[in-house]
């Protein structure tokens, strides 16, 4: 359904010694949705995750790459022809509360989307905005509130329902339970679910939690300072990683018996600076098993078997 | 509490040429004492006279016209440029925003009264003059503060989603960051009308403001400084009037920052 080729997005930043260096947020990125699938994206916060949904929309404007949507190269697109697409790719955010406009009840919120996109009758309007309420577990009295008296998860669907007002076929879904207590998580994630099957939607599931992706997912994709370092069908990437840092985010679940946290959490470590990332594989300053090759070659994406792909020159 | 100084204010600007017992600019000669002093306040003058046996309460009101109005349209002026610079600066970035800051730097590197001094000194005296030279100080600071504003805002979510559903940049910018960058902008403007009245009557002290014999509250006090001690109500009145109108504005920025709050505003 949509095709991402070595996606990149470079932000310049200035360094000490004067002069600029790259931080590499997005570095070749390449992967594939299929239509109807749930593609979880997982890593470390600051890997790249949240940029590669805005690169993809490009609500970020990357610095190289392709996403290819109907034969149609998103990146490429003058803005004319890309607003007619932006339609079928929406996009729902992390933080509920800044991804609504607080000055605006939530009627108008939805009821301006629908005007942009043509409903112009008051009528029609009123009636659409009711559905997506509804369609979102929301009732039709709260369209005359404002964002500030929900709570989170309320928030949280009144984003779902505007992404839904252009009726897309595919939802970048950044960290959409992240900011929201437990209980609250299942019912939005049940919800998503539910509206996935009904509207036959395609998500590009991006979180940091482990155990959401694993729920949800179809296949998975682990990134790394920017780069995608295994990947495949969900099942098989959590019961036989390949790569080391997988296994080190797998084994790092927190469970109620088991081997004291904070011995996982010291296993894993801090991250590499992406601004000046180690040179060889840019895991290798934390990987137990690192070998002479790993501090000097890149270890490239290759297919391991079947649809389990991985970057490590040991597995 | 604002509102209402600025009410009379407002009224007292309207109705000026018939509220004023009598001619501003005419100086009585019942108005000076035999030795030529200025009288204090009297049943003949409630607020007493100045250096010239004017009518104080008369040049009071009549003040108030062109002390509101310099002042308000200079900062209306200020909003309207410093408001646009800022919007394209904050929303446009890259080379505009670096072109359009520098512009604001090297603006606000002049010296203010010495820039209006400059400007009096090639154009014309007169209010329009003043109005365009404070308007030409005051801009500055209100660019600065709405493209911080604008900045801050489009970097948030409900931006990047109204992007996403396609709504054209004019739409974003002015139905969805203009909105919420309001509040503080308005506060900060009305205080700038409190600064620009202070400003204005500086200029005046320096032979810069509005030509005389106008009675402009700042020329007023300028006027009656050398008989600070014989005569203290002629600056004492003009005083109060600056003062009250500087509070006005400052209660006025904080009525308007709770109206324009959502959170106080449900259903």
């Amino acid at each position: 359904m949509i095709a991402v080729t070595d996606l990149s997005k470079h932000y310049a930043v200035p360094s000490r010694k004067g002069g600029r260096k790259h931080l590499r947020a997005l570095d070749r990125v390449s992967f594939e949705i299929r239509e109807g699938e749930i593609l979880g994206i997982v890593g470390e916060s600051g890997c790249g995750k949240s940029t590669l949904g805005k690169a993809m929309l490009r609500l970020v404007e990357p610095t190289s790459g392709h996403v290819v949507y109907q034969g149609k190269d998103l990146i490429k697109l003058p803005s004319g022809e890309l607003q007619a697409l932006r339609t079928d790719l929406q996009m729902v955010f992390q933080d509920p509360y800044s991804s609504l406009n607080p000055r605006m009840r939530v009627g108008e919120i939805l009821g301006e989307v629908l005007w942009v996109h043509g409903t112009r009758g008051k009528e029609e309007q009123d009636r659409r905005v009711s559905g997506l309420l509804d369609m979102v577990g929301l009732s039709q009295d709260h369209a005359r509130r404002f964002p500030h008296e929900f709570s989170g998860g309320q928030r949280q669907r009144i984003g779902i329902a505007r992404a839904l007002a252009v009726s897309p076929k595919f939802l970048v879904l950044d960290e959409p339970v992240s900011s929201l207590d437990v209980s609250i998580q299942a019912q939005i994630l049940s919800l998503l679910t539910d509206l996935k099957s009904r509207l036959s939607l395609t998500y590009l599931f991006i979180s940091h939690d482990l155990a959401v992706i694993s729920m949800l997912a179809d296949r998975v994709a682990v990134m790394y300072l920017g780069r995608i370092v295994e990947s495949g069908p969900v099942r098989e990437v959590f019961s036989s990683p390949l790569h080391p840092y997988t296994q080190a985010l797998i084994s790092a679940i927190p469970t109620l018996s088991d081997e004291p946290i904070a011995k996982k959490a010291k296993a894993l470590g801090e991250p590499a600076n992406p601004v000046d990332p180690p040179p060889g594989c840019p895991y290798h300053p934390r990987c137990p098993l690192a070998r002479g090759e790993c501090r000097i070659e890149v270890p490239e994406l290759r297919t391991h078997h079947e649809n389990h792909t991985v970057s490590c020159h040991l597995a | 509490m604002g509102g209402l100084i600025l009410l009379v204010l407002v009224l007292v600007t309207l109705f000026s040429p018939f509220i004023t017992p009598r001619d501003p600019m005419k100086a009585f000669t019942s108005g000076l004492t035999d030795e030529g002093m200025p009288i204090g306040p009297c049943k003949e003058f409630p607020l007493g006279t100045d250096t010239l046996g004017r009518d104080l309460l008369s040049r009071l009101l009549t003040g108030t016209r062109y002390t509101l109005l310099i002042s308000v349209s200079a900062n209306l002026l200020a909003l309207l440029i410093g408001g646009l610079v800022g919007l394209l600066a904050g929303f446009k970035k890259g080379w505009l925003d670096g072109v359009l800051m520098r512009l604001t730097d090297v603006m606000m590197a002049f010296p203010i009264l010495l820039l209006a001094m400059a400007l009096v000194a090639v154009l014309p005296p007169s209010a329009a003059t003043v109005i365009f030279v404070l308007s030409l100080v005051m801009w500055t600071g209100v660019a600065r503060l709405v493209r911080g504003l604008t900045l801050a805002e489009s970097e948030k979510d409900y931006v990047l989603a109204g992007r996403a559903l396609g709504f054209s940049d004019p739409r974003i910018l002015l139905r969805h960051i203009l909105p919420n960058i309001l509040s503080p902008v308005v506060i900060y403007v009305c205080l700038n009308v409190a600064m620009t009245v202070l400003l204005e009557a500086g200029m005046s002290y320096l032979g810069v403001g509005v030509p005389p014999p106008a009675p402009d509250w700042g020329r007023m006090i300028h006027e009656g400084k050398e008989y600070f001690r014989a005569a203290p109500w002629i600056v004492a009145f003009p005083g109060i009037a600056i003062f009250l109108s500087v509070l006005g504005f400052n209660f006025l920025g904080d009525g308007l920052r709770n109206a324009l709050d959502p959170h106080k505003q449900s259903q």
